[in-house]
């Protein structure tokens, strides 16, 4: 996949046309991949954190919770 | 890029870098671009991130409200971290969210602030008390986060900017300023400074070399802040700012010196 393909995946729309002309595809991928990595590091740290919540809530409430959050 | 755009690329790439969890200078390819460009892709990569996991956030904020403020706010702290409490807090009622927020220690929502998109979570910003923004306001300095300050700044009140600015040491104010969003705003910041408080931002230029952060302040100021800053510095020795001259002409910006010159500062 080249860089600039790399990049709109990456940020969902079409990159700022000055960026495409500023930087070689090496660098727009360089930068897609900067952004990969922090989507996903995110992600996964906003999931463990949402099931770690779960710890806190009373035994009683913790069903209802997890039906609404979609864990069950 | 050279010139004041290229002054506002450089406070654009530390944004992104900050936004991105890197250090400034794994970016650097990026100063040569536009800062019109970096600032569309800043606010893109944002729109990503939040938007994201929006579909289980919004569960989230959702079951929470069956949860007391009390164990929210103990739940926030200690099992979702910083991270999600910033993402949730926008998708919380504002009210709820204030007063869950006041239940959090300032260092903890300290935490929160720095990844906080302010644009999200204005109500709940302007419904914190003021003593509780200007403790996290302090703290924010200490740990150096300039630019989740500056993201703030434009979503303050007056009263709240002054109290905040307050807290803040004058090299940070002066780092705050160059990353600042929406950068039409701070001359008017500037104004709300107390005239002994801009004369120690000058001290701190030349202690700390900060010349282009300086350069950047001197070129969003007005003509009434340049007229004032210029006769607060009236008397003083300008050697100590030949470092800003030389960096002036380093980044392309002249006309920046020059234009202070004009109203009588001397450098």
């Amino acid at each position: 996949m080249n860089g600039v393909r790399a990049l709109e995946e990456q940020l969902g729309a079409p990159p700022p046309p000055g960026l495409l002309q500023t930087l070689d595809d090496e660098r727009l991928a360089k930068l897609a991949a900067a952004i990969h990595t922090t989507r996903q590091a995110q992600s996964a740290a906003l999931a463990e954190a949402g099931a770690a919540g779960l710890r806190f809530v009373p035994v009683l409430l913790r069903g209802p919770m997890k039906k609404i959050v979609g864990m069950r | 890029m050279t010139g004041a755009a290229g002054l506002v690329a450089r406070a654009e790439v530390l944004k992104l870098a900050r936004l991105l969890g890197l250090p400034a200078a794994r970016l650097d390819y990026l100063q040569g671009c536009a800062p019109e460009d970096l600032a569309a892709l800043r606010m893109r990569v944002t729109d990503v991130l939040f938007d994201g996991d929006r579909h289980r956030l919004r569960r989230i904020a959702e079951a929470g409200k069956v949860v007391p403020n009390a164990l929210m706010a103990t739940i926030g702290q200690k099992a979702f971290g910083p991270l999600l409490c910033a993402r949730l807090t926008g998708l919380l009622d504002p009210e709820r969210a204030v007063a869950v927020g006041q239940r959090l220690p300032a260092a903890f929502l300290a935490d929160v602030a720095a990844e906080l998109d302010p644009r999200r979570a204005t109500g709940v910003i302007v419904g914190m008390p003021i003593e509780l923004l200007t403790a996290v306001a302090g703290i924010l300095a200490e740990r150096g986060e300039t630019v989740a300050m500056g993201r703030f700044v434009a979503f303050l009140p007056d009263a709240t900017l002054a109290a905040c600015t307050a807290q803040i040491d004058d090299a940070s104010l002066l780092r705050t300023a160059f990353v600042l969003e929406g950068k039409d705003r701070l001359d008017h910041v500037i104004a709300l400074l107390p005239d002994e408080r801009l004369a120690r931002v000058l001290d701190v230029v030349a202690e700390q070399e900060l010349w282009v952060e300086a350069l950047d302040l001197l070129a969003h100021l007005g003509d009434v802040q340049l007229d004032r800053l210029a006769g607060l510095a009236d008397g003083r020795d300008p050697a100590p700012y030949a470092g800003l001259v030389a960096a002036a002409q380093e980044h392309g910006v002249p006309e920046v010196v020059s234009r202070a010159r004009a109203h009588g500062l001397a450098l």
